[in-house]
């Protein structure tokens, strides 16, 4: 016998109040934790880190949860924004502020423009083109050296902590800067997915030729999510070298440790639901720091040895992410 | 009548096996009308081309006024002719609501695409299952979503290709009332269909194509008496054929 109630609206009004109930508990806990962990300390400092890169991996989700195209150059934007603000801040005193503008209209032009070639490829095709495409731009990091300071990096001029300088002397309102952004990313991402474009996007990421048959300009629909995903995670870019205070392009632009993270995150917390990049940086941030403070002396790139074996156990086990198995665990389907 | 489709020397060539021969044919308003032919004829090619997923390399393609050689599929679905799928291509991980919003959007904002994805529905016989994931419904539901979601879009014509290929015949017959209610309402069909005796009692008239030609066009009766179809047929006669 079925345990479902038998009125089958009694049970969507019961998962939507689970789910609502359940973001409310995840906002609360993320109000609380930064009060329960001491100011400049190291876990804040994490707990940092797990918000920022759960919003590049919600960035990254946009386009490739939605639609299908897994990028592996989100790096090139990442680092495009860090470079275009800092720059401004350096040579003309313009408020990181500004310069999140800045790399918002950036972010976006270079995936205008990346698109225009890549569009048309499908699955490793694209993935390979996008990974050329943030290889290209750590190289231009590390030669265009009359402005991007070359493989030295540039530093954040340090200025007096302000609001308006996007500089805080306390680690908390970074954390908190990082949870508003995750959260309007979130929006945007949810925005997207519940409207007739995100069902524009899950229709062609199931089947091109019927989405395209069916009216789906699955081009445009792609392009447009392309530019969305890209002029954000520019801006993650910004708040990344506001926060560290210095960054070279073998950091910004790196493959592994940008691109592929964003990526990985997304995709072992489970890759088109909101909820995905949120669970998966939860989970290997922490891990990553934690291994790298515990072998670091030992065994260094232990790490990416534990990352790695977590990736293989995921995509084995749960390739739909760790958020299919909760809701399996949960009793839901 | 005037035709409101209008083919004239549509060619296409997949390196050296031309899969499309200098094809020409009309179909006029609320016709039902079968493509036929055996495997490999170049069936399935030619309704790609009708519908843009397939560019052809030379012909014209007329439909009621407009040239739909070399446009892209969705703005060919926006001009009124929609392709449904061999084999069934619902999105699987959406809901039956979702799939058919997806061809209402075709024309319209959201919120109307959904009345008209609901409308679709009903009017296929899945009212009660909007909410259902695609993937888990029945091979005969599927079929009928396959038409939900080209309804929604609310084509002028219908390329259906093998629509039934998956159905018992009391299900294929429930399909073929269903179109012809649809033609009545309006629609006009062209149809690919392996199951012989579903598609002559279908259409009004049968296209036969082999080797990338049409070979024979006619009523059911006089296609199945055509010896030029008998013999691309292998030798059986189209009705042992449809028998077996």
């Amino acid at each position: 016998m079925s345990r479902e109630p038998l009125d089958p609206g009694a049970s969507d009004a019961a998962a939507a109040r689970r789910c609502r109930i359940g973001w409310g508990l995840a906002l609360l806990v993320a109000l609380i934790v930064p009060w329960l962990l001491p100011d400049q300390g190291y876990s804040l400092r994490v707990a940092c880190l797990v918000l920022l890169f759960a919003t590049l991996a919600q960035a990254w989700n946009i386009a490739a949860g939605l639609s299908g195209l897994i990028s592996l150059g989100h790096a090139g934007f990442f680092g495009a924004g860090a470079y275009v603000s800092t720059l401004l801040l350096i040579h003309y005193g313009i408020s990181p502020w500004f310069g999140m503008i800045a790399a918002l209209v950036f972010g976006g032009l270079l995936a205008a423009l990346l698109s225009l070639p890549t569009l048309r490829l499908r699955g490793h095709y694209f993935a390979l083109a996008t990974l050329a495409f943030g290889e290209v731009m750590r190289v231009i990091g590390n030669s265009w050296s009359d402005v991007t300071g070359g493989p030295v990096g540039l530093s954040v001029p340090f200025a007096q902590p302000s609001f308006g300088g996007l500089q805080f002397a306390s680690l908390r309102s970074y954390y908190f800067l990082f949870l508003i952004a995750l959260i309007i990313t979130c929006l945007v991402f949810e925005r997207i997915r519940g409207g007739a474009l995100g069902l524009r996007l899950r229709a062609l990421k199931n089947h091109p030729d019927a989405a395209a048959s069916l009216g789906v300009d699955t081009t445009r629909a792609k392009f447009t999510v392309a530019v969305i995903s890209g002029a954000i995670t520019a801006v993650v870019g910004v708040l990344y070298a506001q926060f560290m205070f210095f960054f070279d392009p073998d950091t910004v632009f790196s493959l592994a440790g940008i691109s592929v993270r964003a990526a990985l995150i997304a995709i072992i917390g489970g890759m088109g639901a909101v909820a995905g990049p949120l669970i998966g940086a939860v989970l290997i941030i922490p891990i990553e720091e934690l291994s790298n403070m515990l072998f670091s002396a030992t065994a260094a790139g232990l790490s990416q040895l534990v990352f790695g074996a977590l990736l293989i156990a995921v995509v084995i086990w749960q390739p739909r992410g760790l958020l299919a198995l909760f809701r399996r665990l949960g009793g839901r389907k | 009548m005037s035709a409101l489709l209008e083919v004239r020397g549509l060619r296409k060539r997949f390196g050296g096996l031309i899969a499309t021969d200098d094809v020409s044919f009309d179909v006029a308003p609320g016709e039902i009308v079968g493509l036929i032919g055996p495997n490999g004829a170049g069936k399935t090619t030619i309704f790609n081309q009708l519908c843009g997923l397939i560019r052809p390399d030379a012909g014209s393609i007329v439909f009621d006024g407009t040239s739909l050689a070399g446009m892209s599929a969705h703005r060919i679905c926006r001009v009124g002719v929609v392709k449904t799928f061999q084999n069934v291509a619902s999105f699987g991980d959406m809901t039956v609501l979702e799939n058919a919003t997806v061809g209402g959007l075709a024309r319209v904002g959201l919120a109307e695409a959904r009345e008209r994805a609901h409308a679709a529905i009903a009017r296929v016989g899945l009212a009660g299952r909007e909410e259902v994931m695609a993937a888990d419904l029945s091979l005969p539901e599927k079929a009928r979503l396959e038409l939900a979601r080209a309804l929604a879009t609310q084509p002028r014509m219908m390329l259906l290709d093998e629509a039934m290929a998956t159905l018992t015949p009391q299900e294929q017959r429930e399909i073929v009332g269903l179109v012809r209610e649809l033609r009545d309402e309006g629609i006009t069909f062209l149809v690919i269909e392996h199951h012989m005796k579903t598609i002559m009692a279908m259409c009004e008239r049968i296209l036969v194509l082999n080797f990338g030609q049409l070979i024979a066009s006619g009523t059911p009766a006089e296609v199945s008496r055509d010896p030029k179809v008998v013999s691309a047929y292998l030798g059986t006669s189209v009705q042992e054929a449809g028998d077996a």
